[in-house]
């Protein structure tokens, strides 16, 4: 695969294709998931931001250190979600996370698939050292899919945020570093 | 409630959930041996095991359930 730093990424996979956003370009369907409260309610963003807000949010996405990839589903040929990834070269390390907007597409495997595609393009291609997540203890879905790729809970930040009923909410950090994911690739070829 | 126990209530709760036979599930199968347990199956497991328990669960706990022993012994702790 042939890529160039600070240009647009695509990774693609059998059933999804994953394109940087063009800031300028947003389809209504981000805009649409930015307004959704229930979708919302795991991330830390506020929810009703305008064209404009999400153009400027996006805009800070360089390739380089931030991504934000519109995932497409190659069946419908439209996007359902997003993965963003931010790189921290100094410490070789990546932090990222997935939202799935369109609702059709839960538990269709649609992270597992391109999130894997993201671990060989980070751990091979930037040759980072580790990836980790953090997820809110209640997104029962995106703790099983971590668990379900190799990563290992590396702690519980208690009471962490506010979850939207104005509870507080724990917060989960995940982590896998390149020799794992290495030998979880081993295991799945032996 | 019995280890034995446990473990077939565990596997009639999962088979509810995923809509399968119990028969086709065993005591030892986790999120890596059962293809229809996947993310979104695996929220209606947890959201059902807590109304079922009449609990919300410490994240401690719903961190573990991603095999059918540790759902036995969730539903062990709880009928104590």
């Amino acid at each position: 695969m042939y890529w160039k730093w600070g240009t647009p990424l695509t990774l693609e996979t059998p059933n999804y294709v994953a394109k940087s956003v063009d800031a300028e370009n947003l389809p209504e369907q981000l805009i649409e998931w930015f307004s959704d409260e229930e979708l919302l309610e795991f991330l830390e963003e506020k929810v009703g931001q305008s064209r404009t807000e999400l153009q400027k949010k996006f805009a800070r996405f360089n390739n380089k250190s931030l991504f934000a990839l519109l995932i497409y589903a190659r069946d419908i040929k439209q996007p359902i979600g997003i993965l963003r990834i931010h790189i921290e070269l100094k410490n070789s390390r990546a932090e990222t996370s997935t939202i799935i907007g369109n609702r059709d597409y839960w538990g269709k495997n649609a992270v597992i698939e391109v999130r894997e595609r993201m671990m060989r393009f980070l751990f091979t291609g930037v040759k980072i050292n580790k990836i980790s997540g953090s997820v809110r203890a209640r997104n029962f879905p995106a703790l099983f899919n971590y668990t379900k790729q190799g990563f290992r809970k590396e702690g519980i930040l208690k009471q962490q945020v506010t979850a939207n009923d104005g509870s507080f909410e724990d917060v989960v950090v995940f982590g896998l570093l390149k020799s794992e994911w290495e030998a979880l690739q081993e295991r799945s070829d032996g | 409630m019995d280890n034995k126990t446990s473990v077939l209530n565990a596997i009639q709760l999962l088979s509810n959930i995923l809509e399968c036979d119990p028969q086709s599930l065993s005591a030892e199968d986790t999120i890596e041996t059962v293809a229809q347990w996947d993310s979104l199956n695996h929220m209606r497991l947890v959201l059902h095991l807590e109304e079922h328990l009449n609990t919300r669960l410490e994240t401690e706990d719903a961190m573990t359930l991603f095999t059918i022993p540790a759902i036995a012994a969730l539903l062990k702790k709880h009928s104590a």
